[in-house]
């Protein structure tokens, strides 16, 4: 079932166009990485999601019913954490969790337990000072506990990590690795690093649009077959012979050497090692080059925008 | 709507703005009899030159009452607007709007709450007023018509809870805790003007609820003329506390 699903979303401002048509589904259980540089489009529809802004065209499904922007009533499934939380400064941990849990409804002996579990769970049960104190991770895995008190289904996690130290970081993306499997993660980021480790399915979203939506796995399969590092006891003279190879469509200099992709397999098998024999070059090293998530999120945006 | 309103009442409470309110409302409650008492003969004292002799008259009861409501119309009416608009739009210009309206929160149950709220503590405010001017009044004047004072404070508070509906109007239409406010006064600052014209639909505008204390003390009130001006009052706060409720429910709220 389709936990978080968007048809034909839509949202202009004036001539901008925010986000352009989006369909995304977003099955349960999944950590669905919704990646994207600053700008594409993410928070917006983060917003349309939960109602603080409205579509301009375009649905919203949770849970397959369609959401009416002045409907509050399917939030009580959804738990929200922002990039950067704000909370009330004269409150502490323990006090603003009662505050969110009471919105939700939970009260009596139910409150105190989950206050206490969730602060349990992100480390914070020990904290006795206000808010204002925290350091930016601890108010970031207060606003995670935040989301949690209600025991939600879905988890909408708009940047959670992009104004934190590594070691913030990685707190925060050890939180969602533990509630893997447990709740349908919506988890937007530009941080390519944590998506690969978090995520199950990707969707790259670029000026509003779907660039790629795919599992890491196959994204990395599709976009990463044919780059080599090559080094050889000539660099300069090979790079003018691969400069002028037809099959050759990617060339660039690197500080260990060469760094060229193949576009027709046929051609580099039978014409590879001829150019370098023929032109008495050596080689000194040939390595498949394994393209991180980073360079297929680069490499594709770019793409992109060059058409 | 209960737990909006607690939270909100505990921010009063924690962040002082509710000491700090009832304090205020409190010293200008017990300074209006002093004020009325003294300040007649203090000044004359000051300026009546060598050799003249002035006569002033012996101030009365009434003259506390006069300078406890011109006090109440003035100066408190004032704090209520910086306070109103600031509790009203703190949570959107401190961005906690969106986390808030991102829990299953009805938006109408939001502006109603802080409405409710606002009308809270302005009334235990008043309250306070209330017990401190009777008391000092009558330690003062020796006497108290603590009933007609007590009624005639009824159209004060609905003419602070109007304020209060166009406070919680202008913050809900503005992002910004200045514009809110600057709309706010000029709001004011135009019915303030209208309260001159005595004749026709003017005679019953809000304004006219802050005249009504003397009438209201010397049981010489025209109840019709009264009834009227309070339920344009009425009107118009439920209007202007409906149309909050229309703008916020289709607002957008960005990030």
């Amino acid at each position: 079932m389709a936990v978080i699903r968007t048809e034909n979303l839509t949202k202009k401002y004036g001539n901008f166009l925010a986000v352009d048509n989006l369909n995304i589904t977003v099955e349960h259980g999944q950590v669905y990485g919704f990646i994207g540089k600053n700008g594409a489009g993410k928070t917006t529809t983060i917003n349309m999601i939960l109602s603080l802004l409205k579509p301009t065209s375009g649905k919203v499904f949770i849970n397959d019913e369609p959401i009416e922007f002045e409907d509050s009533t399917y939030k009580s499934k959804i738990g929200f954490v922002s990039d950067v939380p704000v909370f009330p400064n004269y409150m502490n941990a323990r006090e603003y969790l009662t505050y969110v849990g009471e919105l939700f409804g939970i009260k009596g002996t139910l409150l105190k337990e989950r206050v206490s579990d969730t602060l349990k769970f992100v480390e914070l049960e020990n904290s006795k000072k206000l808010v204002k104190g925290y350091s930016r991770g601890m108010k970031q895995r207060l606003a995670i506990a935040a989301s949690l008190i209600n025991d939600p289904e879905i988890l909408i996690m708009d940047e959670p990590t992009s104004a934190l130290d590594p070691i913030g970081r990685k707190k925060v993306i050890d939180i969602i690795d533990k509630l893997r499997g447990k709740k349908t993660i919506f988890y937007s980021t530009h941080i390519l690093n944590d998506v690969e480790r978090v995520c199950d399915l990707i969707c790259l979203i670029d000026e509003g649009n779907v660039i790629i939506q795919d599992s890491v796995e196959n994204i990395k399969k599709s976009y990463y077959l044919n780059r080599y590092l090559i080094d050889t006891s000539n660099n300069e003279v090979f790079y003018e012979l691969l400069d002028n190879s037809s099959w050759v469509k990617y060339l660039n200099k690197d500080k260990d050497g060469l760094i060229f992709e193949y576009s027709d397999e046929n051609d580099y098998q039978s014409k590879f090692l001829p150019l370098m024999l023929d032109n008495n070059i050596h080689l000194k090293q040939l390595m498949k080059l394994n393209m991180n998530l980073e360079d297929i999120f680069v490499k594709v945006v770019d793409h992109d925008n060059t058409n | 709507m209960i737990t909006l309103i607690k939270y909100d009442l505990n921010y009063l409470l924690k962040t002082k703005k509710f000491i700090i309110i009832s304090v205020v409302v409190g010293i200008f409650s017990l300074l209006s009899p002093i004020m009325a008492k003294y300040l007649p003969e203090l000044l004359n004292s000051l300026m009546t030159p060598e050799g003249i002799q002035i006569t002033i008259p012996e101030p009365t009861v009434m003259d506390a009452y006069r300078q406890y409501f011109s006090d109440m119309n003035e100066t408190i009416l004032f704090v209520i607007l910086f306070f109103a608009i600031s509790i009203f739009i703190s949570e959107k210009t401190k961005g906690m709007l969106p986390l808030i309206l991102s829990k299953p929160i009805s938006r109408r149950d939001y502006i109603i709450s802080k409405f409710i709220t606002l009308i809270i503590l302005i009334t235990i405010s008043q309250i306070i007023g209330i017990l401190g001017f009777s008391l000092y009044t009558y330690v003062l004047f020796d006497e108290i018509a603590f009933g007609s004072f007590l009624l005639s404070n009824i159209p004060q508070l609905l003419y602070f809870v109007f304020v209060i509906s166009i406070c919680l109007f202008f913050a809900t239409i503005h992002k910004s805790y200045l514009a809110a406010l600057l709309s706010s006064f000029g709001v004011y600052f135009v019915l303030a003007l209208l309260s001159v014209i005595t004749v026709g639909p003017f005679k019953y505008f809000p304004v006219s609820l802050t005249k009504l204390f003397s009438q209201i003390i010397l049981n010489v009130a025209d109840v019709k003329d009264i009834l009227i001006s309070l339920a344009v009052t009425l009107v118009m706060i439920i209007g202007l506390v409906y149309g909050s409720i229309k703008i916020f429910t289709n607002q957008e709220v960005t990030r």
